[in-house]
């Protein structure tokens, strides 16, 4: 089970809330946790600090999947 | 210049709506993501306004900024992303989805993605780029663009 849900970028652990862990101006930290065996690593969204995608670093091997979870774009929200 | 916010197409939009012949449709066209590195040059904040999107050359082309198809698994053009709907939903909202976009296998290392209209002869209609505003990198493994349940893009 992965600490951070990969369609809303919500923590699913609450334990983890405890190590969550701010960048000076408030931003959060990109987090990893050992599932399985298999490292799986945040990639934030470096405008709103949310969580963009997930790398998953198999430990049998040097695969790596990725995973990317666009926010919608909402017509009249950009510049 | 380097990969520019998220944004969706302008012109793809105003060529629908002003009779411009084989526009977008967003039922029935085929659809495809194609990944892009940070080397994406607009030239300018307001190139979704101009910009008609996928092309040979020009802002969103394989020599660009495309990902490389040398080692990497990775097909100029992108893959193709099925099931295009649009439709209100939820009330007062327009969405437009498409399938997922998966490339196996893929050693890929990608600043964000386009969207677009894909077909061999007519205008490849940019609908969304998103910067990932960090590089997601696969290695020997998927690469997934997962669109949100929300869909691709809303107008509200």
């Amino acid at each position: 089970m992965s600490l951070f849900d990969p369609e809303t970028g919500k923590v699913t652990d609450p334990e983890a809330l405890r190590s969550i862990q701010l960048q000076p101006g408030g931003r959060t930290v990109a987090k990893s946790k050992v599932v399985d065996g298999n490292k799986v690593e945040q990639v934030l969204d470096d405008q709103t600090g949310k969580q963009i995608a997930i790398q998953t670093y198999h430990g049998d091997s040097d695969r790596v999947d990725a995973v990317v979870t666009p926010p919608t774009i909402t017509a009249g929200t950009q510049e | 210049m380097a990969f520019p916010a998220s944004n969706w197409f302008k012109k793809s939009f105003v060529d629908l709506m002003t009779g411009v012949a084989n526009p977008v449709d967003f039922d029935t066209s085929t659809f495809q993501c194609a990944l892009f590195t940070n080397s994406v040059d607009p030239g300018s904040t307001h190139n979704y306004d101009t910009n008609t999107g996928y092309s040979t050359t020009g802002t969103w082309c394989p020599s660009g900024g495309e990902i490389t198809e040398s080692g990497t698994n990775y097909d100029y053009g992108g893959v193709a992303c099925g099931s295009p709907t649009l439709a209100v939903s939820p009330a007062g909202t327009i969405k437009f989805d498409v399938a997922d976009a998966v490339w196996t296998t893929s050693t890929i290392t990608a600043q964000g993605c386009l969207l677009y209209r894909a077909h061999a002869t007519y205008t490849k209609y940019g609908i969304v780029a998103v910067n990932f505003t960090n590089p997601v990198v696969s290695n020997n493994g998927n690469f997934e663009v997962r669109w949100n349940a929300n869909g691709v893009l809303t107008f509200t």
